[in-house]
């Protein structure tokens, strides 16, 4: 059986970011006194992960709680070093919350489901440039600062509203930090 | 989401989302820890195992850990990076090793799968080279005992590929095309899953028909379920069709999401699983209704969505351990029922794992008291059915076994005859009931009863000897007063001619009195299907507040229908004008399953 090398995407510790074009990691934009003070419990394990995609740099960190449905997703998207107008992440943000960049995005398979996700967010005021929380089976709430956005993901028995205010609460936390690197 | 404990006795209500959720390709897996993953996995001695939610979210897709059962979860993690893949995915699986595995139809230039070695904390997207973009569906997961990853899928020319990746999706074998072996152009909805080492199955609603399967005015493909089986790592599969006498669709089937017209009556999602015992079972919906549609029929006949499992009767298992010894004697057979009117018993069963020889014959016993059946007859195993002629009277007892080359096979189960249900005529009350319908299922329940479609029923009932006409019984739950305005009540039929007509109900006129009407559909160029209305119909049409409309037709207005014909795909819709009258959308409200009536004229129920 012929075997074709796959194209593989390791995990590694995002903590070179910074020289103002590719976001700072993600493990280190949420303080763990933010987190102690939304959920009453310190960061037992924070895992990175981060990737470069073309105009784009990702990071992201599983902030692990000693509950774990208390654990935090955070992600962070920003402009790559190939971004050179610093837009990218900008664009794509427009292109999920405001519509399809253009007619070809309209025609691509399955498009019109992912529509209807788009049409479920709703609009959080006073929160970065823009914000959104996305009603889903867990709670997620993404932010848009400048040349980056943010995601975080909470999970555990909670009512939508609590989900949203302890991520709103990190957001804000996370937004600070973001402005200081800056 | 609910989750249960105890085979689905009882069933606890899991986190759930506080709002409705706007996501799509919800789906749920669990399997063991990776118990050398860093960080290692939580404590958790309630559940051995971990559970996975994974879904659609804007343009990614997240999972989401439980480590109670499905109680709670954690947070949403992103599966792919944001550019890296499209939000539509197929099912997550976890290996017996703790891998877990989310597959996907578009990541750049291939399908890939995305991997997660650390308990669902982070994920990698690792490509199949070989593969193109899909069409429209999700490709499937399979994993082995042994940890190998079966990807199946359907490639951007419609095949029905494989490929098979033995280092958690680092490296891919060479994608083999399944389909071509049994000369299946076109393959939609891939199943994949697999037990055993070197064992796997892929499932999937197959064509040989070449073209665009989604040219609704012009793709004539006629569609089965196929099963590719292999037990040898995937160096070779033999593929089967499963229902060859039944098919699935006749025409296109709509894979493009929400824009479809109304062969968007097959969903993605269909799954494949395997039993305690190592047998495959396939879930798909069914266009091809058996009663109502054929290989011969018009594609609008086979719009049907009935929820259809396969099941698997014979051969080797994907648990080697439960292979059967073959060839053998027939497995026995499963009766059914006794059924006792005027013209004798019909006796009917289900037809057995055949030992991995053809069967050639069932043997029939009868007896008159229970444990004492003798042979009565042997019939051709062409038929899983016999009508005792000698029975019409009487308590009898039956059995049956299955013949092949290598033997007989066991009894299974013994039968005593009952009285059969009285066969509905259609000359009086509403006639013979062709579909009915759940109550209680329309859209924003329970608000829009008078939307609620409980069932159709037609009679033909005589008037006069030059009088050939349709009473046309729609059932909805109420219809007080004030009736709901801007609706319409509305039943489809296809006609012996080929063309589909309707009649309906509809309060969208001034006032929003109900008018009674008929005409015929058309297909757009666009694939959507138009309502075209040809005239009134019968002035003695009538709707009254207990739900009941009754709409009454020339037969000669709707395809000039004898007694003889048959009208198939019968099935009703009823629908709301949203945004108001020239502005807003008709919105469906509830819809049926198709059934199909013979005529039998007006002339035949004359005094009866």
């Amino acid at each position: 059986m012929r075997q074709i090398a796959a194209v593989l995407i390791l995990p590694t510790v995002a903590m070179a970011a910074g020289a103002g074009k590719v976001p700072a990691g993600a493990c280190s934009l949420i303080p763990s006194a933010a987190i102690q003070r939304a959920f009453g419990e310190p960061i037992a394990n924070a895992k990175p992960l981060s990737q470069i995609a073309g105009e784009l740099s990702y990071s992201h960190c599983f902030y692990s709680l000693p509950t774990f449905t208390n654990s935090i997703s955070l992600s962070l998207t920003g402009p790559s070093p190939a971004d050179a107008d610093h837009n990218a992440a900008r664009e794509l943000w427009q292109r999920w919350f405001h519509g399809a960049a253009n007619d070809a995005d309209r025609d691509a398979p399955g498009s019109s489901e992912e529509r209807e996700a788009a049409a479920k967010a709703a609009p959080v005021p006073d929160l970065g440039d823009e914000a959104f929380w996305v009603h889903s089976f867990v709670g997620n709430l993404y932010v848009l600062k400048g040349s980056t956005f943010l995601r975080i993901s909470i999970g555990g028995k909670l009512t939508d509203a609590e989900r949203q205010a302890r991520a709103r609460a990190l957001a804000v936390a996370a937004l600070r930090n973001l402005d200081r690197r800056h | 989401m609910a989750f249960s404990d105890d085979d689905g006795n009882t069933w606890l209500q899991s986190q759930g989302s506080g709002q409705p959720a706007g996501v799509d390709h919800q789906t749920v897996g669990g399997g063991p820890y990776n118990t050398s993953a860093t960080p290692p996995p939580p404590p958790h001695p309630a559940y051995n195992n971990t559970v996975y939610y994974c879904s659609q979210d804007i343009a990614t897709a997240f999972c989401a850990r439980s480590d109670d059962g499905g109680l709670t979860f954690g947070p949403g993690v992103p599966i792919y990076n944001l550019t890296q893949c499209s939000g539509i995915h197929g099912h997550v699986k976890v290996a017996t090793d703790g891998t877990v595995y989310v597959p996907n139809r578009g990541c750049g230039a291939n399908q890939a799968v995305a991997v997660s070695s650390d308990n669902g904390l982070t994920w990698a997207v690792r490509p199949i080279p070989d593969s193109t973009p899909a069409i429209g569906n999700d490709p499937s997961v399979g994993i082995a005992s042994d940890g190998t990853v079966y990807f199946g899928y359907q490639d951007s020319s419609g095949a029905a590929k494989i490929a098979v990746s033995r280092d958690e999706g680092k490296t891919w074998s060479s994608s083999v095309n399944v389909g071509a072996q049994a000369s299946v152009a076109n393959a939609v909805f891939p199943a994949v899953a697999a037990g055993d080492s070197q064992r796997a199955a892929f499932f999937f609603i197959g064509s040989t028909t070449p073209g665009n399967l989604q040219d609704t005015a012009n793709y004539k493909g006629i569609w089965y379920p196929f099963m590719a089986v292999t037990y040898d790592g995937g160096a070779n599969y033999f593929v089967v069709n499963t229902s060859p006498t039944d098919p699935v669709q006749v025409g296109s089937i709509c894979i493009g999401g929400t824009t479809c017209g109304a062969d968007r009556n097959l969903l993605d999602f269909n799954d494949l699983t395997i039993d305690s015992q190592g047998r495959l079972l396939a879930g798909f919906a069914d266009g091809c209704v058996a009663g109502a549609c054929d290989a011969s029929s018009p594609n609008t006949a086979s719009r049907s969505a009935l929820g259809t499992v396969i099941r698997q009767s014979g051969g080797r298992r994907m648990f080697a351990t439960y292979d059967p010894a073959e060839p053998a004697a027939p497995g026995a057979p499963e009766i059914g029922t006794a059924l006792q009117s005027s013209t004798g018993t019909l006796l009917t069963w289900q037809a057995p794992d055949n030992g991995g020889a053809p069967l050639k014959q069932y043997l029939i016993y009868r007896g008159t008291s229970s444990g004492n059946e003798t042979l009565l007859t042997k019939i051709n195993a062409s038929k899983t059915s016999f009508l005792d002629t000698k029975a019409a009277t009487g308590t009898f007892y039956y059995r049956v076994a299955a013949i092949n080359q290598y033997g007989t096979s066991k009894l299974c189960g013994e039968v005593m005859t009952t009285p059969a249900p009285p066969i509905p005529s259609s000359c009086t009350g509403t006639g013979v009931t062709v579909v009915t319908d759940p109550t209680g299922d329309q859209a924003a329940a329970p608000a829009n009863s008078q939307l609620d479609i409980e069932s159709i029923s037609i009679a033909e009932k005589f008037v006069s000897s030059t009088t050939n006409r349709l009473t046309i019984t729609l059932k909805v739950a109420n219809l007080n007063t004030p009736v709901t305005p801007n609706a319409s009540w509305t039943v489809f039929f296809t006609a012996p001619n080929g063309t589909e007509y309707f009649v309906n109900m509809n309060s969208d006129g001034a006032g929003g009195t109900p008018v009674f009407q008929y005409g015929h559909t058309s297909t757009l160029a666009t694939g959507s299907t138009q309502q075209n209305t040809d005239g009134t119909a019968d002035a003695s049409s009538t709707f009254s507040s207990d739900g009941t409309i009754s709409i009454i037709i020339d037969d000669g207005l709707i395809g000039g229908l004898k007694a003889g014909d048959t009208i198939v795909n019968v099935n009703g819709k009823t629908q709301l004008l949203v945004g108001g009258d020239g502005t807003g959308l008709l919105e469906t409200i509830d819809s049926t399953a198709a059934g199909r009536y013979i005529l039998v004229g007006n002339a035949f129920c004359q005094g009866k």
